[in-house]
């Protein structure tokens, strides 16, 4: 197992720098001088020259990735072209923050998602299954933003139950950073959970009419037995395919709710510094967001190989 | 004679239709069987052989099992087939079943000794492990011990349908119906099993009901048989009777359309025309669109007929005589 995950891991290796190189051009090729923001209202040439030379960007270009590289390979990202603070140091407040609220929306999504998705496949054509059904394509329909601002209408303005917004660690207070957490958590989660419901509902309708399954009530097994046990562990590999895809989503992609709940997070990282063309954060982001996606995606694959026993090598 | 001491299982107007005014996929099927003895259900691909066996053991969709008819009585317990409750407790314990799929039937992400354990766990509860792995031994696996911890792709055909069987007889069955099991395998790991399910049934004193389109292996291994055709048994005899005194057309056709393996070498005998399609099956005798003996009363639904020694035969011509007469 471990010898796989080394395995992966190198074979995802071009991947990376691949990604590093795409993240560095992109940020070349768009328009916005970061110079000219940072210098503000001061358009004097020496000024702009100087900047240009303290932050090395009169370099050939592969110098200037080079640079780059070899920096966050040593965990220096570089300094935030904006504020002089290290990204490393920024990506490192923020990631924990991201990933909190990531992990809250995955329970939710996981919660609601999958036992819709059992019930309305093992009740296929019934009523609970329609009804099942337009609920999830309201959550598929309903955009995080609506959800989340009229949330923060009903239960902070009106019912004043939870926090709209702000953010407190888990480290400082458990119970307050659960509790306004709850709100995003719970808006981002429908959404997942609608797209997982759906998954879920067509693996299990796959499953439910294999000839093990007939076998499995053949011996005598209540309903409930065949259905959790023999149909859903088959049904759970591209259920965790999903939800891999979806987490490092959810990294990457819960720009809207953080701004609405005003989290700051790595979505609010991310806006902030396109916002200011501050192109050292936006390439570290970026370049930590795939990474996780990378590694979202090599923990699906280890996951396949746990669950499936055809995959698995003596 | 169908409540004597030794009967196992009587099927009655066993009737299933696939919806309100639909026709009849099964109809008025009845057939009896002895303790230790073997029942083969023979016919073509969708004669409705598996749907029989499915309502047996209760295992057809919730839509069709509402509209199953019929009654059974199986050791002694009369019930009538839509009892779906009944019939799930029975199964897996004293009634079970074989698959024609190995290679599907086993459920891919369990180690097979779990696999049969869990048969033995949910009718009896503690010590399935001893018991599986007695039951792999006794159905012929090498080195049982260590198999027990394989999954079903670590395992061949033949190998995977022993399992299927020591799974199926773990609980000491007194009915165990087989739908095709050696269809899928080679012939030579056919014959293997067949034999093992021959020792099996002596030393458990089980009936079999072996569903099979393969009259070569109904010889073999038949103590009666009940020859199906679109959804009717056509006739139910011992299986000699079957075979040297046929009385119904189709089954005559169906015996005549099997190679001799000695003699001289001659066109294959084929019945003429196919199975009517469910949705053209209408009053009157199924077979009478392909069957060389029909006349005008065959438009009408045909009596089941008593031959000599509980011999039936669902036909207006039967004894054979008459049909010889009425042709000529």
């Amino acid at each position: 197992m471990l010898r796989f995950f080394l395995r992966r891991l190198l074979v995802a290796i071009p991947t990376i720098i691949l990604i590093s190189i795409f993240v560095f051009m992109l940020q070349k090729l768009l328009p916005g001088d970061p110079v000219l923001a940072m210098a503000g209202e001061d358009r004097d040439p020496e000024t702009l020259a100087r900047l240009r030379a303290k932050y090395r960007l009169n370099d050939p270009l592969f110098v200037q990735y080079w640079t780059w590289i070899t920096g966050v390979l040593q965990g220096d990202f570089g300094n935030s072209i904006r504020t002089g603070e290290p990204i490393a140091k920024l990506i490192g407040q923020k990631l924990p923050v991201t990933l909190q609220l990531a992990a809250m929306s995955m329970f939710f999504a996981t919660l609601i998602g999958i036992p819709m998705g059992i019930i309305s496949a093992v009740k296929k054509g019934t009523k609970t299954d329609f009804a099942a059904n337009v609920v999830a394509l309201s959550g598929l329909s309903i955009p995080n933003f609506w959800l989340g601002i009229m949330m923060i209408l009903l239960v902070s303005v009106h019912w004043q139950l939870l926090p709209a917004s702000g953010y407190v660690p888990p480290t400082e207070d458990l119970g307050q950073s659960l509790r306004t957490m709850l709100m995003p958590a719970f808006v981002l989660g429908t959404g997942l959970a609608a797209a997982l419901m759906r998954h879920t509902r067509s693996a299990m309708l796959e499953v439910l009419r294999q000839d093990y399954v007939r076998t499995a009530r053949a011996k005598g097994l209540i309903e409930r037995r065949v259905v959790l046990k023999h149909a859903f562990r088959n049904a759970l590999t591209p259920i965790v395919t999903l939800l891999a895809l979806l987490f490092g989503e959810l990294v990457a992609g819960a720009v809207l709710t953080e701004q609405i709940f005003t989290i700051p997070g790595f979505g609010k990282l991310i806006v902030d510094a396109v916002f200011n063309r501050d192109y050292a954060v936006v390439q570290g982001v970026v370049l930590v967001t795939a990474f996780g996606f990378i590694l979202m995606n090599l923990l699906a694959d280890m996951a396949y190989m746990l669950l499936n026993p055809r995959l698995r090598k003596n | 004679m169908s409540h004597s001491m030794s009967n196992l299982l009587s099927v009655k107007g066993l009737g299933l239709s696939f919806s309100e005014k639909g026709p009849d996929f099964l109809r008025d099927v009845n057939f009896d069987l002895n303790k230790g003895e073997t029942l083969c259900i023979v016919g073509e691909s969708g004669c409705g052989k598996s749907l029989t066996a499915l309502s047996l053991m209760g295992l057809l969709a919730p839509s069709l099992s509402r509209r199953v008819k019929g009654e059974l009585s199986f050791e002694g317990q009369s019930l009538r087939f839509q009892d779906q409750k009944k019939l799930q407790q029975m199964r897996g314990g004293r009634l079970s079943m074989i698959f024609q799929e190995p290679m599907t039937s086993l459920n891919p992400s369990f180690r097979i000794g779990d696999q049969i354990s869990e048969a033995w766990q949910c009718h009896h509860g503690a010590g399935g492990r001893e018991r599986a792995l007695e039951m792999l031994e006794r159905v012929g696996i090498p080195d049982a011990k260590s198999r027990m911890n394989d999954y079903p792709h670590q395992l061949s055909g033949g190998m995977r349908q022993r399992v299927m069987i020591a799974m199926a007889l773990v609980n000491n069955p007194s009915l165990v119906i087989a739908d095709e099991p050696t269809t899928a395998l080679d012939v030579t790991v056919q014959s293997q099993i067949l034999k093992l399910m021959n020792d099996m049934q002596k030393t458990l004193n089980m009936g079999i009901i072996l569903i099979t389109h393969d009259l070569g292996v109904v010889a073999q291994v038949a103590t009666r048989v009940a020859v199906m055709y679109a959804g009717e048994v056509v006739e139910h005899a011992s299986a000699e009777a079957i075979f040297n005194d046929p009385q119904h057309p189709y089954t005559i056709g169906l015996i005549a359309s099997v190679p001799p393996i000695s003699g001289p070498r001659e066109r294959l005998t084929v019945i003429p025309g196919r199975v009517p399609l469910p949705g053209s099956l209408g009053k009157g005798c199924r077979f009478a669109g392909r069957c060389p003996f029909a006349t005008e009363i065959c438009q009408t639904d045909p009596p089941v007929q008593l031959m000599e020694g509980s011999h039936f035969v669902r036909c207006h011509h039967a004894p054979i005589e008459n049909m010889k007469e009425s042709a000529a």
